[in-house]
């Protein structure tokens, strides 16, 4: 199962509700016209990921994950991996900020020796536009390049090797705006460097713009995988599962969430095809109250 | 696992973590069309960064083709990237718990002569509790225990990693081989960690300490007591390990003067943990008389006459009165001394802590005899007001 899925939840907690509400307090065109636009101050809680403990299937304790941030929780600055027997971590990735823009990432191993570096570029919108990666000798492993349109959606990915030499291609296309507005991703083609596609992804969204389908197509379009997501009814409508399906669309993993009021995962729950556990992971969050200005009309 | 990315972080670097999976896709793909040992190596740590457990798979086969392929890395410069690329690969499959991965890995610690590849094999195989391997694992650390490897750096880092593989194996046939490494000739790092893990890879190791306890030498008699008595094992299982240290201890002709040192060291704390976790019933009683008449030293003696007290069932209340009477029958015929005032001393204040009635003749007995200094006469007073 994917990363991905759990970040855009916690991505959806924090801005779906905010930008939801702001849609639903928007004049209509056939709102009265005396309605004056203000403005106001609301708190938005925001839950920050700062542990992540994983057990075993029969609930040995396996490894957890501390997150740290800077003193106003908003900028990660270390990701520590512990063996819950150790004291000092397996792993440390360590990230460098700079003007508010995540300038790199560096991983140690357990010994504090550097496995690898990114270090990250921006264009002139903030996008990010390269993702250098060096090895714990400083040579250059590989690297990426990022376009991105107008709208700051992006449109072409290129992964170069450690001599510059373009390796992959991925193009990103897009469909008609979410709810929230925004540009939705719904077809991602990657090819190779001359041009051939060697894999497509398509993807689908519900009436509220959450991310529900994702098929992973052969180059000669048939299917390879799916992934599946549910969310909750209610709101603020989390995650509350992902299906890995086959080509045949049998089950091949799946993932539960029980989630926490802010709609933060608070247990996700790996199983296999035939739904024996494989895993359990428990994530502790803080939570931290932004004050967001709010447009309303009256 | 899945990573959660802190929203923060995904908002400021834009959307590229947010599509992560056509990330895995293409990383993927370079990994499977990589040509030579650098890009391998390359594209293996670009994608065991993902930590998408998706990968398993294609890194397990990966593993595979490196093991067939070892010999066409025989030049030095590629010996040590052949090494940083299986590492990377292991280090994943153990992370992804990729179960299917367990035979190549078994294979990377039999196959490749690097001690640090054999290690991160090895946390691997612990990691993804690949328990199929817990035997061959067991040997494996049971053979670096026996004799130190000629080249000893060698030896401490695949005694690490197997240290670590049955620690999180926690299967009870790893605790003796644990137990070796904690006390063998490894280095104090390699030894700290094996003492470290003892205790997590098995609540009650009770077994097979007595079996250390039975065929070791005694200074491992002791740290095994050591062990058990640190260890999660319930307090009558700890006190069914001491009584039988106590008997071996007992039992046992020393060699020499520092081996019978290092038995009496084994009585001593097997004669303590009877008191600290109050062992009650008749087996341990005719082992604290026997330590009470043959004591190593004083020490020892006092200790005995603790144990009977903390018992205080009728065993062990009748072994303490008959002790108390032969030494008023002593007092009473002239034999007297320091040590004998400190035992009946010791005696009586026992004797009144066990609280046991039939405590009270031979107590009563000693408060009426005025052979005894004044001090003891009080003691038996004391002892007497505590009985019921």
């Amino acid at each position: 199962m994917r990363k991905i899925s759990v970040t855009l939840l916690v991505v959806s907690l924090g801005l779906t509700g905010f930008l939801a509400s702001c849609a639903s307090s928007a004049p209509s065109a056939a709102a009265a016209p005396a309605k004056v636009r203000k403005e106001r101050t609301i708190i938005v809680h925001v839950p920050i990921l700062v542990k992540e403990t994983s057990y075993y299937s029969d609930g040995q304790l396996d490894q957890y994950i501390v997150y740290k941030y800077d003193p106003s929780d908003k900028f990660l600055l270390e990701k520590d991996t512990f063996d819950p027997s150790q004291a000092s971590p397996m792993e440390r990735v360590v990230s460098e900020w700079k003007n508010g823009q995540l300038a790199a990432d560096v991983f140690y191993d357990r010994d504090g020796k550097i496995k690898f570096r990114h270090d990250y570029g921006y264009d002139a919108a903030g996008n990010l536009a390269s993702d250098r990666v060096t090895d714990g000798k400083g040579q250059p492993s590989s690297s990426s390049t990022y376009k991105h349109d107008a709208a700051g959606d992006k449109i072409e990915w290129r992964v170069f090797d450690g001599a510059g030499i373009l390796d992959a291609v991925t193009d990103y296309g897009y469909g008609a705006p979410g709810p929230g507005g925004k540009a939705q991703p719904v077809l991602v083609t990657m090819k190779d460097p001359g041009g051939a596609v060697t894999g497509t992804i398509k993807l689908a969204y519900g009436p509220d713009g959450k991310l529900v389908r994702r098929d992973y197509l052969n180059p000669d379009g048939s299917v390879r995988k799916s992934e599946v997501y549910s969310y909750a009814p209610a709101a603020p409508g989390a995650l509350v599962s992902m299906e890995l399906l086959r080509a045949d669309g049998s089950v091949a993993e799946k993932t539960l969430y029980q989630n926490g009021e802010l709609g933060q995962a608070l247990v996700a729950t790996d199983s296999d095809g035939s739904g024996e556990v494989r895993g359990v992971t428990k994530y502790e969050y803080l939570i931290r109250d932004d004050k967001v200005t709010q447009v309303y009309y009256e | 696992m899945k990573r959660i990315v802190p929203l923060l972080a995904l908002l400021l670097i834009g959307s590229t973590l947010v599509f992560a999976d056509e990330t895995t896709e293409v990383y993927k793909r370079l990994f499977l069309q990589a040509q030579n040992l650098s890009q391998k190596y390359a594209e293996a740590l670009n994608l065991v960064q993902l930590q998408d457990p998706s990968v398993a798979p294609v890194l397990s086969d990966a593993l595979t083709q490196l093991l067939k392929n070892q010999e066409n890395y025989s030049q030095p410069s590629d010996k040590a990237l052949y090494s940083s690329t299986v590492r990377v690969v292991a280090q994943a499959l153990g992370d992804y718990k990729y179960l299917d991965a367990a035979p190549a890995l078994w294979d990377a610690v039999q196959q490749i002569p690097d001690p640090l590849v054999k290690a991160d094999a090895l946390i691997a195989l612990g990691k993804m509790h690949a328990t199929d391997y817990s035997e061959r694992i067991v040997l494996l650390l049971q053979g670096l225990d026996f004799k130190p490897t000629p080249d000893a750096d060698y030896g401490e880092k695949v005694a690490y990693g197997a240290i670590f593989a049955l620690e999180k194996l926690r299967d009870i046939k790893g605790f003796s081989p644990v137990f070796f490494a904690s006390v063998g000739w490894y280095s104090q790092r390699v030894r700290q960690e094996a003492a470290r893990a003892l205790p997590n890879i098995v609540d009650d190791p009770t077994d097979p300490i007595m079996t250390i306890i039975q065929n070791e030498s005694s200074d491992r008699k002791v740290l095994a007591l050591k062990a058990e008595l640190n260890s999660n094992a319930p307090n009558d299982r700890k006190i069914q390990a001491a009584v039988y240290a106590l008997s071996i201890g007992q039992k046992m002709s020393p060699l020499d003067p520092a081996d019978a040192r290092q038995l009496a060291n084994l009585r001593k704390l097997a004669l303590n943990a009877l008191i600290v976790f109050k062992a009650r019933g008749a087996d341990p009683v005719p082992y604290c008389i026997y330590s009470y008449n043959n004591g190593y030293d004083d020490e020892e003696r006092l200790l005995a006459l603790a144990a009977l007290g903390a018992n205080g069932t009728d065993p062990a209340a009748a072994a303490l009165s008959d002790i108390i009477l032969k030494l008023d029958s002593d007092q009473q015929a002239g034999v007297t001394g320091d040590t004998r005032n400190r035992m009946a001393k010791a005696a009586i204040e026992n004797a009144g802590l066990a609280g046991n009635k039939l405590l009270k003749p031979a107590l009563i007995t000693v408060a009426a005899d005025n052979n005894w200094s004044d001090g003891i006469l009080a003691a038996a007073q004391k002892a007497l007001k505590a009985i019921p």
